[in-house]
């Protein structure tokens, strides 16, 4: 049993790198790259940098050093094509223009200590997914809904193209057309609104970002 | 025993370095190509071919290896230096330490431009395209 045991542990250590979970490692395996997810969770969570970030949007970037015998530097990042991928902070990532381009981790003396390549994408459609109060995803709303007056549903309104989850920050635009009926409240978390139904009626709730928009019908029943 | 010798003087002159070959360098990739691009380094010289073509936004790491009569130390005092960075940059690698035989190729812009590899004994001339990407 104790062989058992520490032939498991063994084949845990090897497969642990050091980092943590979820990020992306650069060629030399020297820097971890995971985007601030905040709450788009279709494809940060899921994908983390391995998702293509959507043009227009910015992503937030924690970058994790691992270097011998060195703390990790202070974070600076480089881009091979400004055209497509621009820094705009220390962190933080601006995505111009479709292509792809290597992010380039580099020291105070511009020597590259780690390098990964991001592809950029046109997003093709908004979708409204709903989240539970942990964060989780529910699913996809549908075109129209019923709910009851005190109804509460969380949601996030997320970037694809072709189907698949893009990742980045945008702002992002809503209405409803009756906010007596159907009131949208931005969550403190970046990126999730919360729809209240708070009297019977109807209302269209149409949000737009990144030159795309949607739609969800929302009934309110007595 | 006149077998045993024999076989130890081929062995010994298979070994050693052949005394008509030219000091050169060269540059050879070491990190990986994204999907659809293409990131290359043909060193050819028979055929006096020596090319690097990427993709723009591709970086790529590139090791020199060269040969000079005499020395053990491999690409001393190596310098790469790229005659247009505006197209492809060239930055040094930390990597354990700084390496001074390996470098990043940073493919920014389209173009076509030259990098110059120098080491201690020879200089190579590549020929650099900076494609579009498809």
């Amino acid at each position: 049993m104790l062989r058992l045991l520490a032939v498991l542990s063994l084949a845990a250590a090897a497969c642990s790198d050091g980092f943590g979970t979820g990020g992306t490692p650069g060629d030399f395996n020297q820097v971890q790259a995971t985007p601030e997810c905040g709450v788009l969770s279709q494809a940060c969570i899921g994908q983390g940098l391995n998702a293509p970030i959507a043009r227009g949007s910015t992503v937030d970037l924690i970058v994790e050093y691992r270097v011998a015998g060195s703390s990790g530097p202070p974070i600076e990042l480089a881009s091979a094509n400004e055209a497509v991928l621009r820094p705009i902070s220390a962190t933080q990532l601006a995505a111009l223009d479709e292509g792809m381009s290597a992010v380039l981790f580099t020291g105070p003396d511009g020597e590259v200590i780690d390098l990964v390549h991001v592809f950029v994408q046109k997003p093709g459609e908004l979708r409204v997914n709903r989240y539970d109060a942990q964060g989780d995803l529910l699913g996809r709303v549908q075109p129209s809904s019923q709910l009851l007056p005190g109804d509460e549903v969380l949601i996030a309104v997320e970037a694809y193209a072709n189907g698949q989850p893009l990742l980045g920050r945008y702002e992002l635009a809503y209405a409803t057309t009756d906010p007596a009926a159907v009131q949208i409240l931005e969550d403190p978390v970046f990126g999730l609104y919360r729809v209240i139904a708070r009297r019977p009626g109807s209302a269209k709730l149409s949000f737009a970002a990144l030159g795309l928009d949607v739609a969800w019908d929302v009934e309110v029943l007595p | 025993m006149r077998r045993l010798l024999l076989a130890a003087l081929a062995t010994a002159l298979a070994g050693c370095p052949d005394s008509t070959t030219a000091p050169y360098a060269q540059l050879y990739a070491i990190t990986a190509v994204p999907p659809g691009s293409v990131a290359s380094i043909v060193t050819n010289r028979d055929d006096a071919r020596f090319q690097v073509s990427l993709s723009v936004g591709v970086a790529i790491g590139a090791r020199c290896s060269d040969y000079c009569p005499g020395t053990r130390t491999t690409c001393a005092s190596m310098r790469v230096t790229s005659d247009d960075p505006g197209v492809l940059d060239v930055r040094s690698v930390y990597r354990g330490g700084r390496q001074p035989t390996e470098s990043i190729l940073v493919a920014k812009k389209v173009g076509t431009t030259t990098l110059v590899v120098d080491t201690a004994c020879a200089t190579e001339v590549y020929t650099v395209d900076v494609l579009p990407r498809p």
